[in-house]
């Protein structure tokens, strides 16, 4: 019998493809599981099931994270289709809008599927290996349970509603995320965007309207997806506040649709052309003649091989977002000093060098979500190209002739662009900061020098060093930092032959070691050393607190890590068979 | 001085339980055109992207220009590569793909890129980038990156896919004129037909052995 040939067939068997799926299970479940050592820690009482599956969800960063896996699966399947020629194979056996439709419609619902899976996976084993009876009143004590309000009749006497509910939304959140992924991927034919954008734009909804309260509560995506611990905002009170948790998902959602329609034109799509590309050929001249010197660099030299390697891993594109992440952090933390009310009253200091230029500085490297969410986050999409090689790279390579000294050209140029980028950040939020109005400054801020930790340094730098040996402290440790990380990236890329999974292990090792650090408040000293972003920082607010004889652990840490991954990457590196790859991966 | 430039002895290579290439033994001489034909997933580029170093035998041994490759050398000496997928930044023109590939071992100039873009039938001072170029042109400035550097050895893996009929014979002319210099050339094709005539000698890869066509 002729088995019925379908594009949405097609298309559902390409999303659940069985080694994305158990990646980003394995990754959920390490996710959860970090949840729920900070659950047994922070709650060490007669949790019912829903406590604790409930518990396991507000306190893993699951809900944070969520938009990121949620786009994993498929948001990036355009991205593909077109760079690999495969949607012409496709479109010539299919409709356009037939293909486009199908595509969206699949990835929303694996999007979601993908979003609730770990945590239906949770409450059956919470439901499963859970015997303490309902409501127990000690649990009552702690922040966990809704305080009050129709939630918490739910929770108290509806159990498994409530949970249905949690994951309703859940779904909603994810199906949208993805689409807005996929849709994103029409205006910026890349991957990287497409599954990166709904996990930026969800968590910068919630800082603006959780940390500044400029947007409404709803439009803060731990407000739609009843996620409680580490958000301010209030859970609804009432069944008809209903609706509005549905307005988050609807207008992604309602993005994601105007995207498709405006963006996701055959023309556009089938030649390959974003918005931008299209207007762009439209207006490029015929060629002049080339000159005949590109650059004054001796052949065959070090710079030279240097030049080489950073044309064709840096793109124009960079620069343009670390620009926007620069301007927008530093413009933020500006407003964030300037509205924090008059601080020589709050901290009862006076004179004229109260906040400087260099506080956006510190405050803005000292905040973990800016930390890990843009700062860091963009340097390690920045490098994450270097491995595996391409086939421009493996022709380099091949002219180089020795795989050691191309190795080592990849790992110095690692090593410069954290230096690099660093010092760029460092001025760059420097320079918003004085264009804000605050002074520039050789000296510590008098709010600094009073209380260092309301800039997200420790309260005891400024009475140990000058304010140079201050921002050199930070400047080194984030170099490190950041060489270690795109080390990391390297090495697993490396390893598995693919350029995406080692920035989405390192990024989200990154992302959830917020939670992970504030689970281990308690426990030993070196496990509380364990967590990157800990590493990252040196002010530690509202984790276990570094005080001045520890200071020197981030550098080792970083310098342990270093050894370690420097030989491994180079005998991986050394190991490995190049094979076929396009430059169009 | 023997005038043997590659000898290859015993090659093997297997992926996952999947042997690729079963004892292969192979020699070129100097001046010699060699052609390696075979269907799609014979071996043919494996075994091309041995000879070059970029891939690592199991067991066997490659000897270019005398060197014993992965040991006294990991990549042959005055050897000019090509593979089928070419390898360009496709966001810079030609010009810059090349001159950036020219920064790395110093062995041709400005001068000697825009000759051989020229030669293979390519404006020199086409800005557009690579991305806008077809895949012909594509094909004709990774044979052009292969031969910028004027290397004794050219290994070239399916160098006329995408090739209309003139750039074919454009590209025998050329092959042509490299063996009257004195170069070796080994590439590889699907086509049985295009090759014999063509090449001096032609082998067949056939459940991962080379078979002595002509």
């Amino acid at each position: 019998m002729e088995r019925k040939a379908s594009i949405w067939r097609e298309e559902f068997r390409r999303a659940l493809n069985p080694k994305r799926l158990g990646l980003l299970l394995l990754l959920s479940a390490i996710i959860l599981y970090i949840g729920w050592t900070g659950l047994q820690d922070r709650v060490p009482y007669e949790r019912s099931f829903i406590d604790n599956w409930y518990g396991i969800y507000n306190d893993s960063f699951y809900p944070q994270l969520l938009a990121l896996i949620a786009a994993f699966p498929f948001a990036d399947s355009l991205v593909l289709d077109r760079k690999q020629g495969y949607l012409n194979q496709v479109l010539a056996r299919t409709p356009y809008r037939k293909y486009l439709k199908a595509k969206a419609v699949v990835n929303a619902l694996v999007g979601g599927l993908v979003a609730v899976m770990p945590l239906l996976l949770t409450y059956l084993l919470s439901s499963l290996l859970t015997g303490n009876p309902l409501n127990h009143p000690s649990v009552d004590q702690m922040a966990l349970r809704p305080y009050s309000g129709f939630l918490r009749e739910l929770y108290f006497n509806q159990p498994d509603g409530f949970i249905w509910l949690v994951l309703g939304l859940c779904f909603l959140i994810g199906a949208s995320s993805a689409s807005l992924g996929l849709a994103a991927s029409l205006l910026v034919n890349n991957r990287f965007f497409a599954l990166g954008l709904p996990l930026v734009l969800f968590n910068v909804l919630q800082y603006f309207a959780e940390r500044t309260r400029i947007l409404p509560d709803f439009l803060s995506p731990s407000y739609s997806l009843l996620n409680k611990s580490y958000s301010d905002i209030q859970l609804i009170q009432t069944p008809q506040e209903i609706p509005k948790l549905f307005i988050l998902p609807g207008l992604v959602f309602l993005l994601a649709i105007l995207g498709f329609v405006f963006l996701g034109k055959r023309e556009m799509v089938t030649e390959n052309k974003t918005i931008f590309e299209s207007f762009k050929s439209k207006s490029e001249p015929k060629a002049k003649a080339i000159n005949a010197k590109v650059v004054n660099l001796k052949a065959g030299k070090f710079p030279a091989r240097f030049y080489s390697l950073f044309k064709r891993s840096f793109k124009p594109a960079y620069l343009l977002i670390l620009v926007l992440i620069i301007f927008g952090t530093g413009f933020f933390f500006s407003r964030f000093l300037s509205n924090q009310g008059d601080l020589s009253l709050i901290l009862g200091v006076t004179g004229d060098n109260l906040v400087n230029a260099w506080d956006v500085v510190f405050i803005a490297l000292g905040n973990p979500w800016v930390m890990s969410l843009l700062i860091a986050n963009s340097y390690l999409i920045f490098v994450s190209s270097l491995q595996p090689e391409t086939g421009f790279g493996q022709i380099s390579l091949f002219r180089l002739g020795s795989r050691k000294k191309n190795w080592l050209i990849q790992i110095l140029y690692l090593f410069f662009s954290a230096v690099f980028y660093v010092f760029v950040v460092m001025l760059g939020l420097y320079l918003v900061g004085i264009i804000n109005g605050y002074p520039p400054a050789s000296q510590w801020s008098a709010t600094t020098a009073f209380g260092g930790t309301w800039v997200n340094i420790p309260h005891w730098l400024p009475h140990e060093t000058s304010l140079a040996g201050g921002l050199a402290m930070i400047f080194v440790l984030l170099s490190l930092g950041f060489f270690a990380m795109g080390l990391m990236i390297y090495t697993i890329n490396t390893i598995v032959n693919r350029r995406l999974i080692g920035y989405l292990i390192v990024e989200l090792f990154l992302l959830s070691s917020i939670g992970l650090a504030h689970g281990l408040i308690h426990k030993a000293a070196w496990l509380q050393a364990l967590p990157l972003i800990q590493n990252l920082l040196l002010s530690l607010t509202p984790y276990g607190g570094r005080e001045i004889g520890m200071i020197w652990q981030p550098y080792i840490y970083w310098l342990l890590v270093l050894v370690i991954l420097i030989p491994l990457s180079l005998y991986f590196y050394r190991k490995q068979d190049f094979a076929v790859k396009t430059d169009e991966e | 001085m023997t005038d043997q430039v590659v000898q290859a002895k015993n090659i093997c290579k297997t992926f996952k339980n999947n042997a690729v290439l079963k004892n292969v033994s192979f020699s070129a001489n100097k001046g010699e055109i060699i052609a390696i034909c075979g269907k799609n997933g014979s071996g043919k580029t494996v075994f091309v992207r041995i000879l070059c170093g970029l891939m690592k035998a199991d067991s066997g041994e490659v000897q270019v220009f005398g060197d014993q490759i992965g040991k006294s050398r990991e990549f042959p000496q005055s050897t000019g590569i090509h593979f089928e997928s070419s390898g360009l930044l496709l966001s810079e023109n030609g010009f810059e793909n090349l001159y950036l590939l020219s920064l790395i071992n110093g062995l041709a100039d400005t001068k000697a890129i825009r000759e051989m873009i020229s030669k293979v039938g390519l404006d020199p001072d086409d800005r557009r980038p690579v991305s806008a170029y077809s895949t012909g042109m594509r094909q004709r400035l990774g044979i052009a990156q292969a031969l910028m550097d004027k290397p004794e050895l050219i290994l070239l893996d399916e160098p006329v896919n995408g090739l209309d009929f003139a750039g074919q014979e454009e590209f025998r002319k050329l092959l042509q004129g490299l063996r009257n210099e004195g170069k070796t050339i080994i590439f590889t094709s699907h086509n049985k037909e295009e090759i014999e005539h063509l090449a001096d000698h032609a082998y067949e890869m056939v459940d991962g052995q080379l078979a002595l066509l002509s």
